[in-house]
């Protein structure tokens, strides 16, 4: 390449990437034949194979069936992709040491555009020898190459000699003798031509282009270029990893609260605008302060989605800042953003019905919103300064409105909202602010279950139906049933009637015997007479039984006694009681009745 | 300042002249903080009708005050909360937050709220343990717009000042908070005699549950379908939860239900129908107070009069100009 000399480089791992994230270093399993597998099509295939496996003939692709008649012994691990892209990028990011344009080359690979650098490792070939030693110590099995241009590179790299470097021009020559599967074809290109007796890439130089292009299609001239050099190919380094950390030193230690605010508020417009930059808004802020006496003092904030508002982050930190002390003095302070998320920039238009809102309270509400005495003050200390001077104000990250879905039913469009649970949530703890969602099951307290109001992972709750239906579940459900005594009707009379003595005896209550005039079933009717936390209540009026059976696919403790028979009770005041019996109670042993829930 | 209360107070007629009307108007505005005659566009006051005329009537301009807080004690205030707040959501529009204080009683279960209208996907739940924490969530919450309703858990006695901070934290919102004070289901003892310490609430009631007119009966007359088959003969009361177990199938209900998880009961209309005791212990800017006895209407989801007033006279137009 006549404008710059590109040097390549090319490290394929086979075997050691899956066995890595596993195992740290390399195992000594490594001694024993192991394989990776996947399933692809109904058949389990050999994904990558160890040294071992591979001297005993074992290769990539060839089903898992045909590797045992090979080698029985072989031990196998299944596949995980997302663990491999993991450690191959943390590669990557490695390989940074020689060169910081690198990036990821197919699902086994890394480029290196070690441009200008190599001089620094005394060479190429000297740097290449470092890096497959390097890797090598690591644990990582390397093929390594360099070369003109990334194709050359790559093709070298798997087929051709390890470690080679190609000297400058000299690529062509080298790549001829290579298989046209160095080429990064497809797997029919690359049987086609060996069909037309085309097996090296050598074999192509002197074929016609036109013909070969309108027979195998572009990409197998655009290959055949980019290996030679013909055509440019750019290598996108994977983006660097920003750490969103910012710190002020002081000249000398400071004391006051202001001074303390002021920075504060620096340190935020400053993690801003650098979370703008890179797409993204905290979860989490942790603010230090680096006392003259060498110790810190920490507080921390979180927040319920990605944001990066400064105002609002500031808020966060407000009724807080009273609490931390300077001590003899602050010498520096950090502010760090350990949780990140992807955060899009939005654009700073108000919808119309926000905006009204948003000014008929500007127009009631006093500025400055004191809360609590104490909060009022810390917040008003802090947003003070701010107004004029903040460097956020005009070109700071927008706080435009957000769209905050609670459910699709009830979608909202208000910035405020995020902001207060947020304030909510860091003075509660997040697991306090909470919204239902539902859970596809038949069992009353799985029905529903909390979840953090911004997850989004979680389903929503379905609209409410328009016309409201019976309220046949209680309004508050006990966190687990309570045992209640209960009398029920049973089939035997006078079996009724020597509980309902025993029972008017223990609480020498009036009871009024309602006795069936005909039979009914063992464990039949609902409770006439319960007492629940040293309370007794008369039943008025029962409707049930409605049966809930457990779910048998499911262990679930709370279920183990079986199903349930579920009855709303009302009491002789009008309250509603959600009470269930066990419909197989243990052999000879009365019936259990426990209340669940309650209608009020 | 001459603006008006929101009209719709049109059958409060005799209640009312047109001269008192104005002043109303006026001296609303007035709390509400505006200086006379600067007309400084205050929002006409939001309304709530409740939909129950007799006891619309009684309330100023023929509905609850958006924009202010309320209160409500007795034993049924969860289900008059649930209601109030559906209703508020299908009239303005936007979240529920109930702050509710963990343990005890249980915790808000989706399916229960329901049933009363309130929408559970426009709802956030918070949970706070002290009576502090509770009202600053209030307060926190009343602020924003984006509620409909802001609904409270508290055992204690809300004072004036707590409350009064509400308010003003209700108005600069435009939302409508809720005080509920449930005693506990055990501690109704303060039900007979309840002292009104006296707060900035727009209005105060207590909701209790009250007896449906249902009976339960061992003949079998809770049930028409269970009924019958006890009439028949057939071993009805447990057979019906039987068979569907039978099948194996956990939790089915009866073919045509539509509600899985149910069983037999809920086939036509109930006798157990939800009845509260709601009386308005006091009310700013209304007419008095008043005891009613509402019924639940399982078709509607709203709430109607019941015709008797069991044990207690009907309340004449006579006597509600006596108490306002």
């Amino acid at each position: 390449m006549p404008r710059l000399a590109t040097d390549r480089l090319r490290r394929a791992k086979t075997g050691a990437s899956p066995v890595k994230p596993q195992g740290g270093e390399r195992l000594p399993a490594g001694e024993r034949p192991l394989a990776v597998v996947h399933d692809s099509g109904g058949r389990t295939l050999v994904g990558a194979v160890n040294e071992a496996a591979a001297d005993a003939g074992l290769f990539q692709g060839m089903s898992l069936a045909d590797a045992r008649t090979f080698l029985p012994s072989i031990e196998t691990v299944p596949a995980d992709p997302a663990a491999d892209t993991a450690t191959l990028e943390r590669t990557v990011r490695w390989c940074g040491r020689y060169t910081p344009w690198t990036a990821m080359d197919g699902l086994d690979g890394v480029w290196l555009d070690t441009t200008g650098c190599a001089h620094l490792f005394g060479g190429e070939q000297a740097m290449l020898d470092d890096l497959v030693a390097r890797l090598d110590r690591l644990g990582f099995a390397v093929r390594a190459a360099l070369a003109d241009t990334p194709g050359a590179a790559s093709a070298v790299a798997r087929y051709g000699v390890n470690g080679t470097v190609v000297a400058r021009g000299r690529a062509r020559s080298v790549l001829a003798l290579l298989p046209t599967a160095a080429l990064r074809l497809g797997a029919g290109t690359v049987a086609g031509l060996s069909r037309l007796g085309l097996r090296c890439v050598g074999d192509l130089y002197e074929m016609p282009r036109a013909p070969l292009a309108a027979r195998f299609g572009e990409d197998l001239m655009l290959r055949l270029d980019q290996a030679l050099g013909h055509v440019d190919e750019p290598i996108s380094p994977i983006p660097e990893k920003r750490r969103y950390h910012v710190r002020t030193v002081f000249a000398e230690p400071v004391g006051q609260h202001e001074a303390i605010v002021g920075g504060l508020e620096r340190l935020i417009a400053r993690i801003c605008r650098r979370l703008e930059r890179g797409g993204r808004g905290c979860r989490r802020l942790e603010f230090t302060l680096y006392r003259s006496d060498g110790t810190l003092q920490q507080i921390a904030v979180g927040t319920s989605r990605p944001i990066r508002g400064p105002k609002h982050l500031f808020r966060l930190f407000a009724h807080r800042l009273d609490t931390l002390d300077p001590g003899f003095g602050v010498e520096a302070m950090a502010l760090v953003a350990p949780v990140t998320e992807p955060l899009a920039a939005r654009q700073s238009a108000f919808p119309a019905g926000v905006r009204r809102k948003a000014e008929r309270r500007s127009r009631h509400s006093p500025p400055g919103g004191g809360i609590l005495p104490s909060e009022g003050t810390g917040s008003s200390k802090g947003t003070g300064p701010s107004k004029g001077t903040g460097p956020s104000k005009g070109t700071g990250p927008s706080e435009g409105p957000e769209i905050l879905v609670l459910s699709p039913s009830a979608p909202l469009a208000d910035a405020e909202l995020g902001q207060l649970i947020d304030r909510l949530g860091n003075r509660l703890g997040f697991d306090a602010v909470v919204r239902l969602a539902p859970r596809e099951s038949f069992l009353p307290e799985r029905v529903a279950r909390a979840v953090p109001v911004f997850d989004k992972a979680a389903p929503f709750w379905a609209p409410a139906p328009s016309v409201p239906h019976r309220p046949l579940r209680p309004l508050r459900l006990l966190a687990r049933p309570e045992p209640v005594e209960a009398m029920a009707l049973v089939a035997s009379r006078s079996a009724t009637e020597q509980k309902m003595r025993k029972m008017r005896k223990m609480r020498e209550m009036p009871v009024v015997p309602v006795v069936p005039d005909r039979p009914l079933p063992e464990e039949g009717g609902p409770p006439m007479l319960f007492r629940w936390r040293r309370v007794v209540h008369r039943v008025q009026a029962a409707e049930g039984p409605e049966r809930i059976a457990p779910e048998w696919w499911r262990e679930d403790k709370g279920w183990a006694s079986g199903s349930r028979d579920y009855w709303r009770i009302e009491d002789a005041d009008g309250r509603r009681f959600w009470l269930y019996r066990e419909v197989r109670p243990k052999p000879a042993a009365a019936p259990r009745w426990f209340l669940h829930g309650l209608f009020a | 300042m001459e603006q008006a209360v929101s009209c719709q107070n049109d059958h409060q007629g005799p209640v009312e002249s047109e001269g008192m009307r104005a002043l109303r108007a006026q001296v609303a505005a007035i709390e509400r903080g505006a200086a006379v005659g600067d007309g400084s566009g205050l929002a006409e006051q939001a309304i709530l009708p409740l939909g129950l005329a007799e006891i619309d009537q009684t309330l100023p301009a023929g509905g609850l005050a958006c924009g202010a807080v309320h209160e409500a004690s007795g034993s049924a205030v969860g289900g008059f909360a649930a209601w109030l707040a559906g209703r508020l959501v299908r009239q303005r529009g936007g979240a529920v937050l109930w702050c509710v204080k963990p343990g005890g009683t249980g915790q808000l279960y989706g399916p229960g709220l329901e049933a009363f209208g309130l929408d559970v996907g426009g709802l956030i739940i918070v949970r706070s343990r002290r009576r502090a924490d509770m009202l600053w969530v209030m307060e926190e919450s009343l602020r924003c717009p984006a509620f409909a309703a802001v609904i409270g858990e508290c055992d204690e006695v809300i004072n004036l000042a707590a409350s009064r901070r509400l308010q003003l934290a209700a108005e600069s919102g435009g939302t409508t908070g809720l005080i509920l004070r449930r005693g506990g289901v055990a501690a109704a003892a303060d039900r007979t005699k309840p002292k009104l310490i006296p707060n900035a609430c727009a209005s105060r009631w207590q909701v209790d549950a009250s007896a449906s007119n249902a009976h339960w009966n061992p003949r079998g007359e809770i049930d028409s379908e269970l009924g019958r088959e006890l009439e028949s003969g057939t071993p009805g009361l447990e057979m019906t939860g039987l068979e569907m177990t039978g099948l194996g199938m956990p939790g089915m209900g009866t073919p045509g239900m539509g509600t899985p998880g149910m069983g037999t009961p809920g086939m036509g209309p109930s006798d157990m129908r939800t009845r509260w005791q709601m009386s308005l212990k006091r009310c700013r800017g209304g007419f008095g107070s008043g005891t009613w006895l509402v019924e639940h209407d399982e078709a509607t989801g709203d709430f109607a009069l019941v015709a008797t007033l069991g044990d207690r006279p009907a309340e004449t137009g006579e006597d509600r100009r006596l108490a306002g």
